[in-house]
Protein backbone atom coordinates (compact mmCIF):
# COMPACT_ATOMS: atom_id res chain seq x y z
CA UNK A 1 0.00 0.00 0.00
CA UNK A 2 2.61 2.51 1.03
CA UNK A 3 5.69 0.74 -0.37
CA UNK A 4 7.07 2.24 -3.52
CA UNK A 5 6.21 0.14 -6.52
CA UNK A 6 7.18 1.93 -9.74
CA UNK A 7 5.65 -0.82 -11.86
CA UNK A 8 2.22 -0.05 -10.50
CA UNK A 9 2.73 3.64 -11.18
CA UNK A 10 3.68 2.86 -14.78
CA UNK A 11 0.65 0.57 -15.10
CA UNK A 12 -1.54 3.40 -13.82
CA UNK A 13 -0.18 5.79 -16.41
CA UNK A 14 -0.51 3.21 -19.20
CA UNK A 15 -4.07 2.35 -18.15
CA UNK A 16 -5.05 5.98 -17.93
CA UNK A 17 -3.61 6.86 -21.31
CA UNK A 18 -5.41 3.90 -22.92
CA UNK A 19 -8.60 4.90 -21.12
CA UNK A 20 -8.24 8.48 -22.27
CA UNK A 21 -7.77 7.49 -25.91
CA UNK A 22 -10.54 4.92 -25.98
CA UNK A 23 -13.05 7.04 -24.11
CA UNK A 24 -12.22 10.11 -26.14
CA UNK A 25 -12.94 8.25 -29.36
CA UNK A 26 -15.86 6.14 -28.17
CA UNK A 27 -17.54 8.31 -25.59
CA UNK A 28 -16.55 11.89 -24.95
CA UNK A 29 -16.53 13.15 -28.53
CA UNK A 30 -20.03 11.87 -29.44
CA UNK A 31 -21.53 12.64 -26.02
CA UNK A 32 -20.15 16.16 -25.87
CA UNK A 33 -21.26 16.75 -29.44
CA UNK A 34 -24.75 15.52 -28.62
CA UNK A 35 -24.82 17.81 -25.58
CA UNK A 36 -23.69 20.76 -27.67
CA UNK A 37 -26.24 19.98 -30.36
CA UNK A 38 -29.01 19.72 -27.83
CA UNK A 39 -28.02 22.96 -26.14
CA UNK A 40 -27.79 24.66 -29.51
CA UNK A 41 -31.24 23.33 -30.36
CA UNK A 42 -32.64 24.54 -27.06
CA UNK A 43 -31.03 27.91 -27.55
CA UNK A 44 -32.48 28.14 -31.06
CA UNK A 45 -35.88 27.11 -29.76
CA UNK A 46 -35.75 29.70 -27.00
CA UNK A 47 -34.73 32.31 -29.54
CA UNK A 48 -37.56 31.30 -31.85
CA UNK A 49 -40.03 31.33 -28.98
CA UNK A 50 -38.87 34.78 -27.92
CA UNK A 51 -39.19 36.04 -31.45
CA UNK A 52 -42.66 34.53 -31.74
CA UNK A 53 -43.61 36.12 -28.44
CA UNK A 54 -42.33 39.48 -29.59
CA UNK A 55 -44.35 39.16 -32.77
CA UNK A 56 -47.41 38.12 -30.84
CA UNK A 57 -46.91 41.05 -28.48
CA UNK A 58 -46.67 43.38 -31.43
CA UNK A 59 -49.81 41.89 -32.96
CA UNK A 60 -51.65 42.21 -29.67
CA UNK A 61 -50.50 45.80 -29.32
CA UNK A 62 -51.61 46.48 -32.89
CA UNK A 63 -54.96 44.87 -32.28
CA UNK A 64 -55.42 46.79 -29.06
CA UNK A 65 -54.56 50.01 -30.82
CA UNK A 66 -56.94 49.23 -33.67
CA UNK A 67 -59.67 48.34 -31.25
CA UNK A 68 -59.15 51.58 -29.38
CA UNK A 69 -59.22 53.45 -32.66
CA UNK A 70 -62.39 51.67 -33.74
CA UNK A 71 -63.97 52.43 -30.41
CA UNK A 72 -63.04 56.08 -30.66
CA UNK A 73 -64.37 56.11 -34.20
CA UNK A 74 -67.60 54.50 -33.10
CA UNK A 75 -67.91 57.00 -30.26
CA UNK A 76 -67.36 59.80 -32.68
CA UNK A 77 -69.92 58.40 -35.11
CA UNK A 78 -72.45 57.97 -32.36
CA UNK A 79 -71.84 61.45 -31.05
CA UNK A 80 -72.15 62.87 -34.52
CA UNK A 81 -75.32 60.91 -35.18
CA UNK A 82 -76.79 62.12 -31.92
CA UNK A 83 -75.85 65.68 -32.75
CA UNK A 84 -77.31 65.34 -36.24
CA UNK A 85 -80.45 63.81 -34.89
CA UNK A 86 -80.79 66.58 -32.34
CA UNK A 87 -80.21 69.22 -34.93
CA UNK A 88 -82.63 67.60 -37.33
CA UNK A 89 -85.17 67.32 -34.56
CA UNK A 90 -84.76 70.98 -33.72
CA UNK A 91 -85.04 71.86 -37.37
CA UNK A 92 -88.13 69.79 -37.86
CA UNK A 93 -89.67 71.13 -34.72
CA UNK A 94 -89.07 74.65 -35.89
CA UNK A 95 -90.36 73.83 -39.30
CA UNK A 96 -93.49 72.20 -38.02
CA UNK A 97 -94.01 75.02 -35.60
CA UNK A 98 -93.68 77.51 -38.41
CA UNK A 99 -95.99 75.51 -40.60
CA UNK A 100 -98.50 75.16 -37.85
CA UNK A 101 -98.30 78.82 -37.13
CA UNK A 102 -98.77 79.65 -40.79
CA UNK A 103 -101.69 77.28 -41.04
CA UNK A 104 -103.32 78.88 -37.99
CA UNK A 105 -102.72 82.32 -39.36
CA UNK A 106 -104.19 81.24 -42.63
CA UNK A 107 -107.15 79.67 -40.94
CA UNK A 108 -107.73 82.75 -38.86
CA UNK A 109 -107.47 84.85 -41.94
CA UNK A 110 -109.87 82.60 -43.84
CA UNK A 111 -112.25 82.59 -40.97
CA UNK A 112 -112.12 86.36 -40.94
CA UNK A 113 -112.71 86.54 -44.64
CA UNK A 114 -115.54 84.05 -44.41
CA UNK A 115 -117.04 86.02 -41.58
CA UNK A 116 -116.69 89.22 -43.58
CA UNK A 117 -118.26 87.55 -46.59
CA UNK A 118 -121.04 86.19 -44.46
CA UNK A 119 -121.60 89.55 -42.86
CA UNK A 120 -121.70 91.17 -46.29
CA UNK A 121 -124.04 88.48 -47.51
CA UNK A 122 -126.27 88.98 -44.53
CA UNK A 123 -126.05 92.69 -44.99
CA UNK A 124 -127.03 92.33 -48.65
CA UNK A 125 -129.79 89.95 -47.74
CA UNK A 126 -131.06 92.29 -45.06
CA UNK A 127 -130.98 95.15 -47.53
CA UNK A 128 -133.13 93.27 -49.99
CA UNK A 129 -135.44 92.16 -47.28
CA UNK A 130 -135.68 95.66 -45.94
CA UNK A 131 -136.29 97.03 -49.40
CA UNK A 132 -138.86 94.40 -50.05
CA UNK A 133 -140.48 95.11 -46.74
CA UNK A 134 -140.35 98.80 -47.33
CA UNK A 135 -141.91 98.32 -50.76
CA UNK A 136 -144.65 96.43 -49.27
CA UNK A 137 -145.13 99.00 -46.60
CA UNK A 138 -144.84 101.97 -48.84
CA UNK A 139 -146.71 100.21 -51.51
CA UNK A 140 -145.03 101.79 -54.19
CA UNK A 141 -141.75 101.77 -55.63
CA UNK A 142 -139.67 104.64 -54.84
CA UNK A 143 -137.07 105.83 -57.13
CA UNK A 144 -133.79 104.26 -57.18
CA UNK A 145 -132.29 107.44 -55.81
CA UNK A 146 -134.57 107.59 -52.96
CA UNK A 147 -134.33 103.92 -52.43
CA UNK A 148 -130.65 104.08 -52.08
CA UNK A 149 -130.69 107.06 -49.81
CA UNK A 150 -133.27 105.52 -47.60
CA UNK A 151 -131.34 102.28 -47.38
CA UNK A 152 -128.17 104.05 -46.50
CA UNK A 153 -129.94 106.06 -43.93
CA UNK A 154 -131.48 102.93 -42.54
CA UNK A 155 -128.22 101.16 -42.45
CA UNK A 156 -126.53 104.00 -40.73
CA UNK A 157 -129.22 104.15 -38.20
CA UNK A 158 -129.30 100.47 -37.59
CA UNK A 159 -125.67 99.61 -37.66
CA UNK A 160 -124.05 102.56 -36.13
CA UNK B 1 -38.81 11.45 -1.56
CA UNK B 2 -39.38 11.17 -5.29
CA UNK B 3 -36.36 10.78 -7.53
CA UNK B 4 -36.01 12.04 -11.08
CA UNK B 5 -37.43 8.91 -12.56
CA UNK B 6 -40.71 9.01 -10.75
CA UNK B 7 -40.03 6.11 -8.41
CA UNK B 8 -40.54 6.59 -4.74
CA UNK B 9 -37.53 5.79 -2.61
CA UNK B 10 -38.35 5.68 1.03
CA UNK B 11 -35.77 5.49 3.76
CA UNK B 12 -36.40 1.84 4.64
CA UNK B 13 -35.69 0.75 1.09
CA UNK B 14 -32.37 2.60 0.99
CA UNK B 15 -31.53 1.28 4.44
CA UNK B 16 -32.19 -2.34 3.45
CA UNK B 17 -30.15 -1.99 0.29
CA UNK B 18 -27.22 -0.50 2.16
CA UNK B 19 -27.46 -3.14 4.90
CA UNK B 20 -27.34 -5.85 2.25
CA UNK B 21 -24.25 -4.33 0.66
CA UNK B 22 -22.63 -3.99 4.07
CA UNK B 23 -23.31 -7.62 4.97
CA UNK B 24 -21.84 -8.74 1.68
CA UNK B 25 -18.79 -6.61 2.21
CA UNK B 26 -18.38 -8.32 5.57
CA UNK B 27 -17.79 -11.68 3.85
CA UNK B 28 -14.12 -11.20 2.91
CA UNK B 29 -13.35 -10.05 6.43
CA UNK B 30 -15.06 -13.09 7.91
CA UNK B 31 -13.28 -15.46 5.56
CA UNK B 32 -10.04 -13.63 6.22
CA UNK B 33 -10.61 -14.10 9.92
CA UNK B 34 -11.37 -17.77 9.43
CA UNK B 35 -8.22 -18.27 7.36
CA UNK B 36 -6.24 -16.40 9.95
CA UNK B 37 -7.68 -18.60 12.65
CA UNK B 38 -6.73 -21.75 10.77
CA UNK B 39 -3.18 -20.62 10.20
CA UNK B 40 -2.76 -19.55 13.80
CA UNK B 41 -4.14 -22.81 15.11
CA UNK B 42 -1.73 -24.63 12.83
CA UNK B 43 0.99 -22.38 14.15
CA UNK B 44 -0.15 -23.07 17.67
CA UNK B 45 0.07 -26.76 17.01
CA UNK B 46 3.55 -26.55 15.54
CA UNK B 47 5.13 -23.60 17.29
CA UNK B 48 3.05 -23.67 20.47
CA UNK B 49 1.61 -20.18 20.08
CA UNK B 50 -0.41 -18.64 22.88
CA UNK B 51 -4.17 -18.98 22.97
CA UNK B 52 -6.34 -16.09 21.72
CA UNK B 53 -3.94 -14.99 19.04
CA UNK B 54 -6.31 -16.49 16.45
CA UNK B 55 -8.83 -13.79 17.21
CA UNK B 56 -6.73 -10.97 15.85
CA UNK B 57 -7.81 -9.41 12.60
CA UNK B 58 -5.07 -8.33 10.28
CA UNK B 59 -6.50 -5.14 8.76
CA UNK B 60 -3.19 -3.98 7.36
CA UNK B 61 -2.75 -7.29 5.62
CA UNK B 62 -6.23 -6.98 4.10
CA UNK B 63 -5.39 -3.54 2.76
CA UNK B 64 -1.88 -4.37 1.59
CA UNK B 65 -2.41 -7.81 0.09
CA UNK B 66 -2.11 -7.14 -3.62
CA UNK B 67 -1.74 -10.68 -4.86
CA UNK B 68 -5.03 -12.31 -4.00
CA UNK B 69 -8.49 -11.39 -5.23
CA UNK B 70 -11.12 -12.68 -2.85
CA UNK B 71 -14.64 -13.15 -4.11
CA UNK B 72 -16.87 -14.43 -1.31
CA UNK B 73 -15.19 -17.72 -0.33
CA UNK B 74 -12.92 -18.05 -3.34
CA UNK B 75 -9.46 -16.62 -3.59
CA UNK B 76 -7.71 -16.04 -6.90
CA UNK B 77 -3.98 -15.74 -6.74
CA UNK B 78 -2.16 -13.33 -9.06
CA UNK B 79 1.28 -14.77 -8.25
CA UNK B 80 1.62 -16.19 -11.76
CA UNK B 81 1.32 -12.71 -13.31
CA UNK B 82 4.57 -11.49 -11.83
CA UNK B 83 7.15 -10.34 -14.36
CA UNK B 84 9.79 -7.70 -14.76
CA UNK B 85 10.57 -5.37 -17.64
CA UNK B 86 14.00 -3.80 -17.68
CA UNK B 87 14.55 -4.41 -14.01
CA UNK B 88 11.22 -2.85 -13.01
CA UNK B 89 8.66 -5.12 -11.39
CA UNK B 90 5.71 -4.87 -13.76
CA UNK B 91 3.56 -7.47 -11.98
CA UNK B 92 -0.13 -7.44 -12.66
CA UNK B 93 -1.35 -6.94 -9.12
CA UNK B 94 -4.77 -6.34 -7.61
CA UNK B 95 -4.84 -2.56 -8.26
CA UNK B 96 -3.91 -3.12 -11.91
CA UNK B 97 -6.72 -5.65 -12.32
CA UNK B 98 -9.16 -3.24 -10.71
CA UNK B 99 -7.97 -0.33 -12.85
CA UNK B 100 -8.64 -2.46 -15.93
CA UNK B 101 -12.01 -3.30 -14.46
CA UNK B 102 -12.64 0.43 -14.07
CA UNK B 103 -11.61 0.94 -17.68
CA UNK B 104 -14.03 -1.79 -18.77
CA UNK B 105 -16.84 -0.42 -16.59
CA UNK B 106 -16.32 3.08 -18.00
CA UNK B 107 -16.13 1.84 -21.55
CA UNK B 108 -19.40 -0.06 -21.14
CA UNK B 109 -21.04 2.79 -19.22
CA UNK B 110 -20.34 5.38 -21.85
CA UNK B 111 -20.90 3.42 -25.01
CA UNK B 112 -23.86 1.09 -24.59
CA UNK B 113 -26.32 3.49 -22.89
CA UNK B 114 -25.22 6.29 -25.21
CA UNK B 115 -25.27 4.35 -28.48
CA UNK B 116 -27.07 5.85 -31.46
CA UNK B 117 -25.67 9.21 -30.38
CA UNK B 118 -28.84 10.22 -28.63
CA UNK B 119 -29.03 11.55 -25.12
CA UNK B 120 -31.61 10.72 -22.49
CA UNK B 121 -32.24 7.24 -23.80
CA UNK B 122 -32.42 5.72 -20.35
CA UNK B 123 -32.02 6.45 -16.67
CA UNK B 124 -28.36 5.53 -16.59
CA UNK B 125 -27.34 7.82 -19.42
CA UNK B 126 -29.39 10.55 -17.81
CA UNK B 127 -27.43 10.11 -14.58
CA UNK B 128 -24.08 10.06 -16.39
CA UNK B 129 -25.10 13.18 -18.26
CA UNK B 130 -25.57 14.94 -14.92
CA UNK B 131 -21.98 14.08 -14.00
CA UNK B 132 -20.65 15.16 -17.39
CA UNK B 133 -22.51 18.46 -17.30
CA UNK B 134 -21.31 19.08 -13.74
CA UNK B 135 -17.69 18.54 -14.76
CA UNK B 136 -18.12 20.57 -17.92
CA UNK B 137 -19.99 23.59 -16.57
CA UNK B 138 -19.10 23.77 -12.88
CA UNK B 139 -15.52 22.55 -13.01
CA UNK B 140 -13.88 23.07 -16.41
CA UNK B 141 -15.77 25.98 -17.99
CA UNK B 142 -16.13 27.78 -14.66
CA UNK B 143 -12.37 27.76 -14.06
CA UNK B 144 -10.83 27.76 -17.53
CA UNK B 145 -13.44 29.34 -19.73
CA UNK B 146 -15.12 27.63 -22.64
CA UNK B 147 -12.43 28.39 -25.20
CA UNK B 148 -9.53 26.77 -23.34
CA UNK B 149 -11.67 24.22 -21.54
CA UNK B 150 -13.33 22.58 -24.53
CA UNK B 151 -10.23 20.81 -25.96
CA UNK B 152 -9.17 19.60 -22.50
CA UNK B 153 -12.65 18.45 -21.52
CA UNK B 154 -12.14 14.79 -22.57
CA UNK B 155 -9.02 14.64 -20.41
CA UNK B 156 -10.68 16.05 -17.29
CA UNK B 157 -13.77 13.91 -17.80
CA UNK B 158 -11.50 10.86 -18.04
CA UNK B 159 -9.64 11.86 -14.86
CA UNK B 160 -12.86 12.36 -12.94
CA UNK B 161 -14.60 9.19 -14.07
CA UNK B 162 -11.49 7.04 -13.75
CA UNK B 163 -10.89 8.12 -10.15
CA UNK B 164 -14.58 7.93 -9.30
CA UNK B 165 -14.89 4.42 -10.70
CA UNK B 166 -11.72 3.26 -8.96
CA UNK B 167 -13.01 4.71 -5.69
CA UNK B 168 -16.43 3.15 -6.04
CA UNK B 169 -15.11 -0.27 -7.05
CA UNK B 170 -13.74 -0.46 -3.51
CA UNK B 171 -17.25 -0.08 -2.15
CA UNK B 172 -18.45 -3.19 -3.94
CA UNK B 173 -18.15 -6.34 -1.84
CA UNK B 174 -14.89 -8.17 -2.70
CA UNK B 175 -13.79 -5.03 -4.48
CA UNK B 176 -10.52 -3.22 -4.13
CA UNK B 177 -9.79 0.48 -4.15
CA UNK B 178 -7.02 1.02 -6.66
CA UNK B 179 -6.80 4.67 -5.57
CA UNK B 180 -6.11 3.42 -2.05
CA UNK B 181 -2.60 2.59 -3.22
CA UNK B 182 -0.07 5.41 -3.23
CA UNK B 183 1.57 4.21 -6.44
CA UNK B 184 -1.69 4.54 -8.34
CA UNK B 185 -2.36 8.05 -7.02
CA UNK B 186 1.28 8.88 -7.74
CA UNK B 187 0.75 7.76 -11.33
CA UNK B 188 -2.30 10.01 -11.55
CA UNK B 189 -0.35 12.86 -9.99
CA UNK B 190 2.40 12.40 -12.61
CA UNK B 191 -0.24 12.68 -15.32
CA UNK B 192 -1.62 15.79 -13.61
CA UNK B 193 1.88 17.26 -13.32
CA UNK B 194 2.62 16.80 -17.01
CA UNK B 195 -0.77 18.21 -17.94
CA UNK B 196 -0.32 21.27 -15.73
CA UNK B 197 3.18 22.03 -17.01
CA UNK B 198 2.53 20.87 -20.58
CA UNK B 199 -0.54 23.03 -21.09
CA UNK B 200 1.29 26.04 -19.67
CA UNK B 201 4.16 25.49 -22.11
CA UNK B 202 1.81 24.82 -25.02
CA UNK B 203 -0.13 27.97 -24.33
CA UNK B 204 2.58 30.45 -23.40
CA UNK B 205 5.80 28.98 -24.81
CA UNK B 206 8.54 27.46 -22.72
CA UNK B 207 10.35 30.70 -21.85
CA UNK B 208 7.28 32.67 -20.83
CA UNK B 209 5.93 29.68 -18.93
CA UNK B 210 8.91 29.47 -16.60
CA UNK B 211 9.29 33.24 -16.41
CA UNK B 212 5.66 33.56 -15.33
CA UNK B 213 6.38 31.39 -12.33
CA UNK B 214 8.28 34.25 -10.71
CA UNK B 215 6.07 37.10 -9.62
CA UNK B 216 6.99 40.26 -11.49
CA UNK B 217 8.34 43.27 -9.64
CA UNK B 218 10.40 41.19 -7.25
CA UNK B 219 13.58 42.71 -5.88
CA UNK B 220 16.58 41.09 -7.55
CA UNK B 221 18.01 39.66 -4.33
CA UNK B 222 14.79 37.70 -3.66
CA UNK B 223 14.95 35.82 -6.97
CA UNK B 224 17.53 33.22 -5.85
CA UNK B 225 15.23 32.38 -2.93
CA UNK B 226 12.09 32.39 -5.05
CA UNK B 227 13.37 29.98 -7.69
CA UNK B 228 13.67 27.01 -5.31
CA UNK B 229 10.40 27.99 -3.61
CA UNK B 230 8.55 28.01 -6.92
CA UNK B 231 10.22 24.77 -7.96
CA UNK B 232 9.10 23.10 -4.73
CA UNK B 233 5.60 24.53 -5.31
CA UNK B 234 5.59 23.08 -8.80
CA UNK B 235 6.11 19.57 -7.44
CA UNK B 236 4.19 20.05 -4.21
CA UNK B 237 0.88 20.55 -6.01
CA UNK B 238 0.72 17.09 -7.64
CA UNK B 239 2.30 15.56 -4.54
CA UNK B 240 -0.57 16.97 -2.45
CA UNK B 241 -3.06 15.63 -4.99
CA UNK B 242 -1.47 12.20 -4.71
CA UNK B 243 -1.43 12.07 -0.90
CA UNK B 244 -4.92 13.56 -0.49
CA UNK B 245 -6.61 10.98 -2.71
CA UNK B 246 -4.63 8.07 -1.30
CA UNK B 247 -5.16 9.01 2.35
CA UNK B 248 -8.88 9.63 1.96
CA UNK B 249 -9.43 6.32 0.25
CA UNK B 250 -7.39 4.29 2.74
CA UNK B 251 -8.88 6.00 5.77
CA UNK B 252 -12.45 5.05 4.96
CA UNK B 253 -11.60 1.39 4.46
CA UNK B 254 -9.48 1.30 7.57
CA UNK B 255 -12.40 2.69 9.59
CA UNK B 256 -14.83 0.17 8.09
CA UNK B 257 -12.49 -2.71 8.83
CA UNK B 258 -11.90 -1.40 12.34
CA UNK B 259 -15.64 -1.45 12.95
CA UNK B 260 -15.77 -5.06 11.80
CA UNK B 261 -12.79 -5.70 14.04
CA UNK B 262 -14.89 -4.62 17.01
CA UNK B 263 -17.08 -7.71 16.53
CA UNK B 264 -14.07 -10.01 16.74
CA UNK B 265 -12.59 -8.00 19.55
CA UNK B 266 -15.73 -8.41 21.62
CA UNK B 267 -15.98 -12.08 20.60
CA UNK B 268 -19.72 -11.80 20.72
CA UNK B 269 -22.44 -11.77 18.11
CA UNK B 270 -24.66 -9.71 20.42
CA UNK B 271 -22.57 -6.62 19.91
CA UNK B 272 -22.62 -7.04 16.12
CA UNK B 273 -25.53 -4.62 15.30
CA UNK B 274 -23.59 -1.72 16.80
CA UNK B 275 -20.46 -1.98 14.62
CA UNK B 276 -22.70 -2.86 11.69
CA UNK B 277 -24.60 0.41 12.15
CA UNK B 278 -21.22 2.16 12.25
CA UNK B 279 -20.13 0.39 9.08
CA UNK B 280 -23.40 1.35 7.41
CA UNK B 281 -22.83 4.98 8.27
CA UNK B 282 -19.18 4.95 7.20
CA UNK B 283 -20.12 3.15 3.96
CA UNK B 284 -22.58 5.90 3.09
CA UNK B 285 -19.91 8.44 3.97
CA UNK B 286 -17.43 6.53 1.79
CA UNK B 287 -19.72 6.80 -1.24
CA UNK B 288 -19.82 10.54 -0.65
CA UNK B 289 -16.04 10.72 -0.12
CA UNK B 290 -15.49 8.74 -3.34
CA UNK B 291 -17.36 11.41 -5.29
CA UNK B 292 -15.84 14.26 -3.33
CA UNK B 293 -12.24 13.12 -3.81
CA UNK B 294 -12.73 12.43 -7.51
CA UNK B 295 -14.14 15.92 -8.01
CA UNK B 296 -11.47 17.54 -5.81
CA UNK B 297 -8.69 15.90 -7.78
CA UNK B 298 -10.32 17.08 -11.01
CA UNK B 299 -11.09 20.60 -9.77
CA UNK B 300 -7.55 21.12 -8.48
CA UNK B 301 -6.00 19.81 -11.69
CA UNK B 302 -8.25 22.17 -13.66
CA UNK B 303 -7.31 25.07 -11.39
CA UNK B 304 -3.57 24.42 -11.59
CA UNK B 305 -3.75 23.98 -15.36
CA UNK B 306 -5.74 27.17 -15.66
CA UNK B 307 -3.15 28.96 -13.51
CA UNK B 308 -0.26 27.93 -15.73
CA UNK B 309 -2.24 28.71 -18.88
CA UNK B 310 -3.25 32.15 -17.65
CA UNK B 311 -0.49 33.42 -15.37
CA UNK B 312 -1.76 36.53 -13.64
CA UNK B 313 1.72 38.03 -13.33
Amino acid sequence: MLDIHPGLMIWTIITFVILLFILKKAAWTPILKALDDREMGIKANIEAARKAKEEADLAIEENRRKLAEAQAEAQKVIAKARQDAERLGEQLKAQYKAEADAARERAIKEIDLERQAAVNEIRKEITYLAVAAAEKIVGKSISAEDHKRLVMEGIQENFN
Amino acid sequence: MINHFGKTWNFSRIFLLTLLITLFSAFPVVTLEAAEHETTTEHAATEEHGEGHGNTLDIVHHLTDLNNIEILFWTFSLEKLHFEVGGIDMSITKPVIFMWLALLVLLLSFTIPFRSGKLMRNKFSHLMECYIIFIRDEVVYANMGEKDGRPLLPFFLSVFFFILTCNLLGMIPSGHTATGNINVTAGLAVIAFFTIQGMGIAKNGIFKHFKAMLPSGLPVFVIPIMIPVELVGMFAKPFALCIRLFANMVAGHAVILSFFGLIFLAQSIIIAPLPLAGVLFISLLEVFIAHLQASIFTILTVLFTSMTMHPSH
